[in-house]
């Protein structure tokens, strides 16, 4: 009864979470599929991966006489081993660590419920969570889109494989879940962790021969979802003997073990979190002590405190804005890194590449629809970089809405502000001019990553309108973010609606771009017509249009700004 | 049998004594108030009792139970300072968990219609007050054998605080015992049969309200003739001090407070004489003003 009682309660407490994970997992090989060239250019692709090393070193090694359709999932599916593991850690860290970190724990804990059985239902709470996404992939693999799948046996072999492989991240993440006591702090872990063992992986596809105790010991190496789908005649009895599978389910149980001792033994309340020493190093190092330590010292937001006299809130809304900074601009780093790459294809190549995706499904979403065939430089930079854009603010720009409207309501610091001889108008002004700022802050970075990028590989043409094509972002994403603000103002739950409103944006943008259709508010950037035509006149004066905008939404904002209440959500709730 | 029965108990946060060799008893059927300073270690007394941390050593029991067995969990109804309520549950969902955890709560209707909770309000809605509602319903419908509350009235309007009173004083008629913790004396003053002061996870003292009232120096209030010498008179009634309050003098004096009034009569030089009842406040005041 208990287990059954509690198990529907980590349910209810994870399932947003776990869904989320799983949902995204599969989005991602459903995209995968989407962008399935057909059967000629996907060989013709594959035989170029084969062939090029940087290929090699991110993938390993591709090929066999399995069919292209087989050959292009199992090819994604070397990112997919990663995301595994990160998720089962994370949410072995989740299941253990958000009682203690959000303090349900303090009332959920000291009922008469031995600790082990608040373990083993987490484990069984994520065995099943570990079950629902290896399902719900297996059914996507078993639909014959283009009509082809993957064989049963395969997709079989591929569950069976990939729950002893989610079971050991699980079992670590229930370890390291307590250790933390915070999710933040077991996130840190987990994907400080998985990034570790995945560059292991790399650096053991580059130097096999010296890396092989390590690549052998290596987890991330013992659950290969590529060569699963492509093996043609897999025997479940030659998969069960396989020394993988001991070495998962003999290292999840000795994981699973010290997890147990640590959830015996460790005080289960938020202050016995453990810091993570290498961070703690870094930290240390940069803020040249370990104590009192704010996010006002913290690298990326540093620069806001020549803001805090004459601007206090543009300065206390960028410090707290510190793990979206962190986020955006690995995001950013990460994605026009891959321009460093560029010289490692020759022009055939990119010419068979451009090919192959340039006129396929959702990779017009990045080229905006614009058939680029002819400049295999601008597709590279606009489909690995510049194109991506609304993948990082999209959701920052959702993120600002919500916390320009809500978040002083929501930790309860609007009571104090509330209280400030200030205006609400000088409030919002102050919070826009930070949401500019941090635009800036990423575009400046933007900026020199991407020219750095072009210094490297050696193109300096055409820089002018590249640089207006990145600046271009800061109007964009102004007007999405004001516009969104003024709804969330003048409506009743407007953060919803604006925040859902995003969401179309982004469908309209993606779905727009597959039917060549008008792509809207989005459709008037266009930085693959800036840079090829040289004008500030392309998406019928798009450019123009959002700076118009942007203004216009932060003026309404302003003039509305006596309808923005501090204490909305409180009213709201006492009146409920 | 003690209800509870700490001793020794020694905590560290690192290097950071958090609790130093204390000793506790308390007697079935009391209330308990627990008092000290924030930061004494209140609550890391209360989180090992209840078995959310361990000792580094000594020991800790309930009714003869260690702390932290699942059999002793049983008897305890744990209302703690700070806490989450998962924000999924409406108050009476989150209620009807409870009891499918621990079995039914026959004292739930009561207690929710005395503290004035409404079950349907989610719970991710409730100001200070209304959770500390919950969190008390939550402790107390099982009617558990013991009840250890850390700052219990935190958030709670005087009425309220008064009703939890009131219950604590009923819960104990029907033989329940409570522990009860508070950096404020008024908290407890006025329902606790004992108290035990804490200070840097050190037991100040311990015992009885009265006992402990009986033991502090009197203060008395007087007033003194324009030609008197203040100093002489306190000397005079044997006074560690002296100071002014508004237009009278106040002196402390202990020991066997009616000579002490036989020499008030006896000076001329005192016009008038006050002697309030006795009260922990200015004892209070000492310890957290870290005089003591």
């Amino acid at each position: 009864m208990t287990f059954k009682t509690l198990f529907i309660h980590e349910y209810k407490t994870h399932s947003k979470y776990l869904l989320t994970w799983c949902l995204s997992i599969w989005a991602y090989i459903l995209l995968t599929i989407s962008i399935y060239p057909g059967e000629e250019e996907a060989n013709s692709l594959l035989n170029l991966f084969e062939s090029n090393e940087i290929f090699e070193i991110f993938l390993g090694q591709i090929g066999g006489d399995a069919p292209a359709y087989r050959l292009w999932i199992s090819l994604m599916m070397n990112f997919v081993s990663i995301a595994f593991f990160i998720f089962g850690l994370m949410l072995g860290v989740k299941v253990s660590a958000s009682a203690i970190s959000d303090e349900t724990g303090e009332l959920l804990h000291p009922q008469p419920i031995r600790r082990l059985t608040f373990l083993s239902i987490r484990l069984t709470f994520g065995l099943f969570g570990s079950l629902l996404l290896l399902t719900i992939i297996s059914i996507l693999f078993l639909i014959p889109f283009f009509g082809d799948s993957i064989p049963l046996e395969n997709t079989i072999s591929f569950l069976l494989l990939g729950l002893p492989y989610l079971f050991l991240a699980l079992s670590i993440g229930l370890f390291l879940g307590p250790l933390a006591a915070d999710n933040g702090r077991g996130y840190g872990f987990s994907l400080f962790l998985g990034l570790f063992l995945f560059g292991i992986q790399l650096i053991g596809n580059f130097y096999p021969d010296e890396t092989e105790l390590l690549t052998k010991w290596n987890p991330i190496n013992w659950f290969n979802p590529s060569s699963i789908i492509i093996t043609s005649d897999p025997t479940y009895e030659n998969l069960i003997q396989n020394d993988e599978i001991i070495k998962l389910i003999i290292s999840s149980l000795i994981f699973l073990f010290a997890a147990f001792l640590t959830f015996i033994k460790r005080d289960i309340i938020k202050e016995a979190a453990i810091p993570i020493p290498f961070i703690t190093y870094i930290q240390r190092r940069t803020n040249k002590n370990n104590t009192g330590k704010s996010d006002k010292d913290r690298i990326l937001t540093k620069w806001a405190g020549l803001l805090e006299n004459k601007l206090p809130f543009t300065a206390d809304f960028i410090y707290s804005d510190r793990r979206a900074l962190l986020i955006s601009t690995w995001a950013i780093i990460i994605f026009y890194s891959q321009i460093f790459g560029f010289n490692t294809f020759s022009e055939a190549e990119l010419q068979n590449i451009v090919q192959g995706f340039g006129s396929s499904g959702i990779i017009n979403a990045f080229t905006y629809g614009e058939n680029l065939t002819n400049d295999v430089y601008l597709w590279f930079i606009t489909t690995q970089a510049i194109g991506l854009h609304w993948i990082i603010y999209l959701p920052l720009s959702a993120h600002w809405i919500k916390k320009v409207i809500l978040s002083d309501s929501e930790n309860l610091n609007v009571e104090i502000l509330a209280s400030l001889p200030i205006s609400s108008k000088n409030v919002l002004l102050q919070k826009f001019l930070a949401i500019l700022l941090e635009l800036l802050f990423l575009t400046i970075i933007t900026l020199i990553w991407f020219f750095g990028g072009e210094a490297t590989i050696g193109v300096s043409d055409n820089q002018f309108w590249k640089f207006i094509a990145i600046i271009g972002l800061i109007p964009l994403y102004l007007t999405i973010t004001s516009l969104g603000i003024v709804t969330a103002i003048l409506i009743d739950n407007g953060v919803k609606y604006a925040r859902q409103s995003i969401i179309i944006i982004a469908l309209w943008l993606i779905v727009g771009s597959l039917l060549d259709l008008n792509k809207g508010l989005i459709g008037l950037y266009n930085p693959i017509l800036l840079i090829r035509d040289q004008s500030i006149n392309v998406a019928n004066n798009g450019l123009l249009w959002l700076t118009v905008l942007s203004f216009i939404g932060i003026i309404i904002s302003l003039l509305i700004s006596n309808k923005f209440q501090w204490l909305k959500i409180i009213i709201e709730d006492e009146q409920k | 049998m003690n209800a509870i029965e700490i001793t020794n108990l020694t905590k560290y946060y690192g290097s950071f004594k958090a609790l130093d060799q204390i000793n506790i008893s308390i007697k079935q059927g009391e209330i308990h108030g627990f008092l000290g300073p924030n930061g004494a270690g209140k609550t890391s007394t209360i989180r090992i009792l209840v078995g959310l941390m361990g000792a580094n050593s000594g020991s800790a029991t309930i009714f003869n139970q260690n702390s932290g067995d699942i059999n002793t969990k049983k008897l305890i109804g744990y209302l703690p300072s700070d806490f989450g309520l998962p924000k999924q549950y409406t108050i009476g969902q989150y209620l009807d968990l409870i009891e499918k955890i621990r079995g039914k709560g026959e004292y739930r209707s009561e207690l929710i219609e005395r503290f004035k909770v409404d079950e349907s309000r989610k719970l991710n809605q409730l100001s200070k007050g209304n959770r500390q509602k919950v969190s008390i319903v939550q402790a107390l419908m099982h009617e558990p054998k013991i009840v250890i509350a850390d700052e219990p009235t935190s958030g709670l309007d005087p009425l309220l605080q008064n009703e939890l009173n009131n219950y604590f004083k009923e819960y104990v008629e029907r033989g329940g015992t409570v522990f009860v913790s508070s950096h404020i004396l008024g908290d407890v003053q006025g329902i606790c049969n004992n108290i035990t002061v804490i200070k840097e996870g050190q037991i100040v003292s311990s015992g009885s309200i009265d006992d402990l009232l009986k033991s502090l120096p009197r203060k008395i209030l007087i007033s003194l003739s324009p030609d008197a010498n203040p100093e002489l008179i306190s000397q005079e009634l044997s006074s560690k001090s002296i100071s002014k309050e508004l237009d009278k003098y106040v002196i402390y004096v202990d020991g066997d407070i009616k000579q002490t009034v036989s020499k008030i009569i006896a000076n001329d030089k005192i016009q008038d004489f006050s002697i309030p009842p006795p009260s922990l406040e200015a004892y209070f005041q000492d310890i957290y003003s870290d005089k003591n």
